[in-house]
């Protein structure tokens, strides 16, 4: 954890409520955009970041300053957008079909959803791609690439924060790379 | 573009996950194999594509919201906004239905029926407690007259039991085992702070009667 970090924890557990405001500050972006592009909806979304924040303000005083706070938090937004989506049985398309009896998977051509006009601001063609790119992935490919590539936590982190083993996330990010430049070459070539 | 076996380790390789005798080993075979460099060109690619992917913040409305939610005083505050605007509601309609029934034309007449069947029964009790108290004095009046008979009937062993009395050698004894019990009670009385011999064995009166 870093200084900042450890600090505001320190002032909020002394019960600084300016340190409370700091916090929420330096991370609503990361959990928000987390849950956004977990569950899509804007409300929802906003819902997950305010139960997010609840449970690590309750949560405070059994932290361990030895975990990184960025993945102790989105650890904790993670299992609740993973836990919403099962609640709720969200289905986004999926672009991955499995044969029967095989535990590989093979890419069928589907359109992309994307964002709705008032889900996403994207400023930059660069920007809509990505976007379009990850929000393509089935939501177990979709979470521990968000963790990877957005949020820049560890496998092993990701495998904690997940509850999966490190080789399960490991082999789901490689599939999900594997997806991802498959779609973006594909694209570019249409593009050209 | 030809296959090679080792295009899968491209991964491994950007992730740093290949221990440095492999890294430097695949970063050789990078520099002969065309299938595994156009792999690895693609994957930093797609690397740099992801990095560009946004980040939403959900604005200072939001935050506020957040925070009505964790910091402790504001929680405490919305709770008595909470409590503070029930309790006005719940009084609000109290009012407005209370004032609506005493305005009916038929709640002044009910109200005098229930007010002159309230001022009865309160007569009626207070008649029962009168009668129950002069009854009671009346019946203790006839008790009295069969305790003086009582009396009457034991005087004779009264009247034995005050001549041996008399006699100073009994009531010398009399006083004497009553002075013996009322010093025998006091050194057994609890005493503050436990009795603790000078050998530290903790003593209790209690226990030197059997309890």
């Amino acid at each position: 954890m870093s200084g900042v970090e450890a600090g505001l924890v320190r002032r909020c557990l002394a019960g600084d409520e300016k340190a409370y405001r700091e916090l929420v500050e330096l991370y609503q972006s990361q959990v928000f955009s987390i849950c956004l592009r977990m569950v899509r909806r804007r409300e929802d979304a906003e819902d997950l970041t305010q139960e997010t924040f609840i449970r690590m303000f309750r949560a405070l005083e059994r932290y361990d300053p030895e975990r990184p706070f960025a993945a102790w938090i989105l650890t904790i937004a993670s299992r609740l957008c993973i836990d919403h989506i099962r609640r709720r049985r969200v289905s986004p398309v999926s672009l991955t079909q499995r044969e029967p009896g095989s535990e590989e998977t093979h890419e069928i051509d589907v359109p992309d959803p994307g964002f709705g006009p008032d889900e996403i601001t994207s400023r930059t063609q660069e920007e809509h791609q990505a976007n379009a790119l990850i929000q393509s992935l089935p939501e177990h490919y979709r979470i521990v690439v968000v963790l990877r590539h957005q949020q820049d936590l560890s496998y092993e982190e990701i495998a904690e924060a997940l509850n999966l083993p490190l080789g399960t996330v490991k082999a789901r990010i490689h599939r999900a790379r594997e997806i991802l430049k498959t779609r973006m070459t594909r694209g570019n070539e249409n593009a050209s | 573009m030809s296959h090679c076996p080792h295009t899968h380790r491209v991964q491994d390789y950007l992730d740093d996950a290949l221990a440095p005798v492999e890294a430097l080993a695949f970063q050789e075979h990078l520099e002969s194999c065309d299938a595994c460099a156009a792999e690895l060109v693609a994957f930093q690619r797609l690397t740099d594509v992801l990095a560009r992917a946004p980040q939403w913040d959900p604005g200072i409305a939001f935050t506020e919201r957040v925070l009505d939610h964790v910091v402790p005083s504001r929680v405490r505050q919305r709770l008595v906004t909470v409590v503070g605007w029930a309790y006005t509601g719940v009084t609000a309609v109290s009012t407005f239905m209370m004032f609506s029934w005493l305005t009916r034309p038929e709640t002044p007449h009910w109200i005098a029926g229930r007010l002159s069947e309230l001022y009865l029964h309160a007569l009626q009790g207070m008649l029962i407690a009168l009668h129950t108290v002069i009854e009671g004095w009346i019946r203790f009046g006839n008790g009295w007259d069969l305790v003086t008979g009582l009396g009457e009937r034991l005087s004779p062993l009264a009247r034995a039991l005050s001549l041996m009395l008399a006699q100073p050698l009994v009531s010398g004894s009399i006083a004497a085992a009553l002075a013996v019990s009322v010093f025998t009670l006091r050194w057994m009385r609890p005493r503050a702070g436990g009795a603790v011999r000078s050998r530290g064995k903790e003593i209790t009166h209690v226990d030197l009667l059997g309890f």
